[in-house]
Order: structure tokens, then sequence, then C-alpha cells
């Protein structure tokens, strides 16, 4: 059964490891660095570049072709560049572009250029990307891309250097067998950055020249700016860089991957504006109120996802919360939603395993009145509160707020959250379900779509770690506690 | 191979300790990753080389060569990409053949390399690496918050995924 993870990936430790030992070794010899003692290089290694840049800038390329045709190779590098009104004819992307390929006049480059070929399917915004374009200088690889606009996914720091070209201020990061020059606003389409291979003097010099060529700059015309209401923000930020204009979106309403309509675009669509202006994009309801959400049962108005569910959501009375973006109901009850911007994080769940990690310390408080338990892990604050409610998997409420402010600024927002969560009584509908015979988890589920708490006997205290229904043990009983809403269930 | 320097034996001493406590865990996290025992091998000791030439620089070895290690993974496969046809799921008949792993594990390899390469980040830094949330959050440069996020849908994705395995 796939209910427990850390048994399935146990089961990996059954694949033996090999000793790699050698092939370090071989490696450091090959490369130089490691005494006479080192082994022989092995065959078949392939240096794979520790480029976070190259591998930042490539890994998320979605324009798909390499440009051909009628720029051919007649005439001036200047001619085949992408100083144009929109994409030239002929070329097919399957990917989607975030920033205008108008704006980054390289028509003073003198080089074969291409565009990177596709590295993933572009499935999310997350996915969406700069262009970006190739060709080779000096028997050097050169890229140039708008500066990445996503997550860092894996970095490896390395070490950078300010450096000034034309009297504008530039990173040069080292790289281990690259140089990453970026210039100007790393999150939009008002900069460039250029990696060239290798990490020396020439690979330096050349990211600089190339640098001192490049402008990122909008032609002088005017462009009639497309309706993109209604799509979400990949097709939107497509389209406007398509016709020449740069989105401006505020992340602060964005989920991490669910796609989100465009509600308002300024200026509208059909008006003319010069190119490279910025279209200012609003997307889905910038504040969703307790109208809006209440009552948070399912399929109602909240998302609330199909799989297995702990406790009735309805419990959770957040009418007096105003959320930054939508809040969705997650696995087993965990609300979440942005608060704010993109990094920072509110979860509202009955404990959840995580709320144990990262310890940095964990001390006892008073909040509305109930006991509470603040936990500082680091980066984020989980604040878990007694709710009154019976023994059993509903008694305690999380409450995690991460954000890259500080901890006391956590905490606060915390403990203002949770005197504004209502644990409402727990209203059943209906006769209570039959629930005999099912695992635990199934049996939670259905209780708790039916709006009664399952008991089945964990009865963590504020301070212990949640436990999870059990998944290899089926119910053998239930009776109906005094309450009317409690179902207790004997185990096999 | 730029910047190569010499490093002396003795210098192998902190980086030989690393290996000790963590190549077989980073090993398997990088299989998990990748799909590929090559490629796993490959970048583990890609990594740890990296790390050694930089001698004394490193503060944490451990965290330095995973973060190395899946950097070096992920840009391998995106070569192969580039140069190959798109292949979204691990080779899990070459882990079978050269490695053996009963039909849970290759169960595994198999729903992992069908959930997104963020979220197999996660879980396998998670479950393989047996890194906080905080800590992956660390290695992956981003926040815990949305690392926990991640987790939690990756969970679900894979919980949904292994189902239909077992279905």
């Amino acid at each position: 059964m796939p209910d427990n993870l850390d048994d399935r990936f146990r089961s990996l430790d059954e694949i033996a490891a090999p000793d790699w030992r050698a092939r370090t070794e071989a490696k450091l010899a090959q490369a130089g660095a490691l005494g006479p003692a080192g082994a022989s290089p092995q065959r078949g290694w392939r240096p794979v570049p520790l480029a976070a840049a190259a591998a930042v800038l490539v890994a998320v390329v979605a324009a798909a072709v390499v440009l051909r045709g009628d720029n051919g190779g007649d005439g001036p590098a200047g001619d085949r560049v992408l100083v144009f009104d929109g994409l030239p004819q002929g070329v097919e992307f399957d990917g989607f572009l975030v920033c205008p390929p108008v704006m980054l006049d390289i028509s003073r480059l003198d080089a074969d250029l291409e565009l990177e070929p596709p590295q993933e399917p572009v499935t999310g915004k997350d996915d969406a990307s700069p262009y970006v374009l190739r060709w080779q200088q000096d028997g050097r690889t050169v890229r140039l891309g708008y500066p990445v606009v996503d997550f860092p996914l894996l970095a490896v720091l390395f070490p950078t250097e300010q450096v000034e070209i034309d009297g504008r201020s530039a990173v040069l990061t080292h790289q281990t067998d690259s140089v990453l020059l970026t210039m100007g606003d790393r999150n939009g389409c008002g900069g460039f950055e250029v990696l060239v291979d290798g990490d020396d003097a020439a690979a330096k010099s050349l990211a600089l020249a190339v640098a001192h060529e490049v402008r990122v700059s909008a032609p002088d015309s005017r462009v009639e700016v497309p309706s993109v209401v209604g799509l979400d923000l990949v097709h939107a930020q497509d389209a406007l860089a398509r016709a020449g204009l740069v989105s401006d979106q505020d992340r602060s309403f964005g989920n991490f991957t669910d796609p989100e309509p465009v509600l308002r675009q300024d200026p509208a669509a059909g008006s003319t504006v010069a190119a490279g202006s910025t279209v200012a994009l609003t997307m889905q309801p910038p504040v969703v109120t307790s109208t809006t959400i209440a009552p948070p049962v399912d399929g109602v108005v909240l998302p609330v996802q199909p799989q297995p569910l702990v406790c009735p959501p309805a419990l959770l009375d957040v009418g007096d919360i105003v959320f930054r973006s939508q809040p969705t109901v997650a696995w087993a009850n965990a609300w979440e939603w942005t608060d704010g911007d993109m990094n920072k994080v509110v979860h509202l769940s009955w404990p959840s395993r995580e709320y144990v990690e990262g310890d940095r310390g964990v001390r006892e408080l008073t909040v509305a009145g109930r006991p509470a338990l603040m936990h500082d892990g680091g980066d984020g604050q989980d604040l878990v509160f007694d709710t009154g409610l019976p023994d059993g998997p509903c008694r305690f409420v999380e409450i995690d707020v991460f954000d890259p402010g500080s901890s006391a600024a956590r905490e606060a927002r915390a403990v203002e959250l949770a005197g504004q969560l209502h644990i409402n009584p727990p209203r059943p509908a209906g006769d209570v379900p039959d629930v005999v015979g099912l695992d635990v988890p199934a049996a939670a589920n259905k209780l708790a779509r039916a709006g009664y708490i399952p008991d089945w006997g964990a009865h963590p205290a504020l301070s212990d770690p949640p436990a999870e229904p059990p998944a290899d043990r089926h119910v053998t009983h239930q009776s109906l506690q005094p309450d009317g809403y409690t179902v207790r269930l004997d185990l096999s | 191979m730029q910047n190569a320097r010499t490093v002396d034996r003795d210098e192998l001493a902190p980086f030989a300790e690393a290996f000790e406590r963590t190549h077989e865990r980073l090993w398997r996290a990088l299989l998990a990753y990748a799909g590929d025992p090559e490629v796993a091998s490959d970048a583990a000791a890609e990594a740890y080389a990296q790390a050694v030439r930089r001698g004394v620089a490193i503060v944490d070895i451990d965290a330095w060569v995973w973060r190395a290690a899946f950097r070096i993974a992920a840009g391998e496969l995106s070569r192969r990409r580039r140069e190959a046809p798109p292949v979204d799921a691990p080779d899990v008949a070459s882990v079978e053949g050269a490695l053996g792993g009963s039909a849970e594990a290759l169960e595994l390899l198999d729903a992992l390399g069908q959930v997104s390469d963020r979220q197999r980040r996660v879980l396998v830094l998670r479950y393989v690496g047996g890194y906080s949330a905080v800590e992956i959050a660390r290695l992956l440069d981003t926040s815990a918050g949305s690392v926990r996020v991640s987790l939690l849908r990756a969970r679900r994705t894979l919980r949904s995924l292994l189902e239909d395995h077992d279905a």
C-alpha cells in the first residue's frame, strides 16, 4: 500500500549501491588534482559542467527552434537578430515566451545565432521561460538570454564580482566551468544574462565583450495590445511577448503551479502602445473574503481535493480571515494559501507530520484563550493549539506561517490568524455512514465528509507528533458517542 | 580542467569520512532522482571530485556534495534530453537488469519518473536523503514553505501513482 511512503522508499535499500570511490579518484587524477597515487581515469566518463546558470538558463528554455530560412546567411548579423515586431516569418515555437524578443537588441553582435533547443515540456507557469540565444565565439559557446524568472531550484553558490560595462553595473559569477554575467533586473525583461563556457580570463573577457554589444531596448514602433483576459499566466505572457510587450503581474496572488486566469489587463486590449510597454495583469481574485468561501464544505466553493480527509472541513470557520490567494483544501484537510507573495505561505490544518521538523525550539503559550505551542522551524512558525473539541485527530489545529521575515513577525501573523479562526461545532449531515470493514483512512474520510469526527483511539497530546490513521488496520465496530458527532472505531 | 589544483592526500580525510557517511544514501537518492545508475554514479563521483578540488573552502561537505551531485545529475539529464528524444521516466529496466531490486522498488522508481522534476527532488531529498523541510530548503535555495508545499503535492501525486500500480 502506498500510504506509508517511508516504507516504500526503504525498498530502495535493497538495491546495492556501487562503490564509486575509484571513479572519484579517477576524476581527480584526470583533472590533475590528485597526487601520483590517484587511480587512472575510467573510460566512458563525460565531464558534466557544473554550471548553475547553464543549467538554469538551459533547463527552463521553452523556445524551440533555430532561427532559419529568410534570415539566412546573407547580410550582416544585425539583419538576422531579433529586432522585429514579433517573431520572424517561419519561426515556430512549441514553448512560451516571457519577454519579448523585440527588446533584446543584439544587432551589434557578429555571430551565427540560434535559439537554444527545448529542454523540458512546458506544463505550468513555472516552466515558462525567457528564450536563450546561443552561438560560438572565440572557440567558446556563448549563451544570451533574459534573466530567469523562476524559483531557484538547486543552487550552488559560486564566487561573484561586480563589474562595470559602459557605466552599467553587472555581476559576474565564476562557476566551475563557466562565467555568468548578469546585467540589470534579474526578475524581469529589463536585463540580460551572458553565459560563457570556461571560467578563466578569456571567458570573462568574452562575457564582458558580449555584454558591451547587447542592449535591452524597445524599437521605435507601436503595437496593438492583445486581449489576454481569461488566459493563464503562461499564455498571457507569451501572447504579450509575441506582440512585443512586457507583462507585469502581481505575483503576490499567485499559486505555485496552478494556472490562474487573468482577470484584468491594463492597458486594455485593442489599445495602441509603444513596443516594449508594460501591460499590468491582475491574476485571479486579489482578495478572497469569507463570503466567497463559506461555508467550507465539500463541493460548494472551496475546491476540496478528492484525497482522504480526516476531519470535517466545516469545523474550521475561516470567515474572518482575508486570504491573499484562493485557498484550497488539500490532502488531509490542509488549507493553504499565499499570504502576500509567493514566498509567504500559510497552511491551516490538523497537525501534520512536518511540524516537528527543523526544530529550533518549542514553547508553550496561550492563544485566544487556548493552550498552544509555538514551534520555530527556522524560517517558519508552526502554531498548534487546542480547539476544545473531543480527544481525537481533530482536537488540535495547526497554523504554519512561512515567509522570509523575522520569527517575531511570523509568530505574530500565526497568532493573528488563530484569533480569526473559529471552531464550528460539528454538524453531521444525515446518518452515520457505515464504515465497518474499511481501513482507517477510508473510514475517517467517509466520516469526515459526512461531518462526523472519527476516533480510532489516537489521542495525541498537544506536544505529541500527530498520528495518521493507520492504513494497515480495519474497522471492526463503530459506535456513535453521546456527543452526537464522534464515532468511536474499534480496529482489527 | 580549469582551476585545477593538487590536493594533498591528507586533505582527503574529511572527504573520505563524508564519503563513508553518505555515499550509499547519496547514490540511491541520485538513482531515485535520475532513474539511471550510471548517471547516479557519475554525478556522485563528480560532485565529490569537485568538492575535493575545493578543499577547505567547503564548510559543509555533505551539503555541498548533495547540492552539486543533484545539479550535475540534472545537467546530465538535460543534456540527454537535448541529444535524444525526451525520456521522462527513469529507465527502470536498466536498474532491474543491472542492479536488481524488488518489484516494490522498481514500481517506486517508475512512479518517481512520472512526477515533475521539482517534486521528485523534494521527495528524494526527504525520503532517501532524510532531510527535513528546512534542510531541503537550504539545499534547494528556497523557502521551507515552498518545500512543504512541494512535498505536500508530491506526496499526493506519488501516492496516486503508486495506488495505480497497486490496483
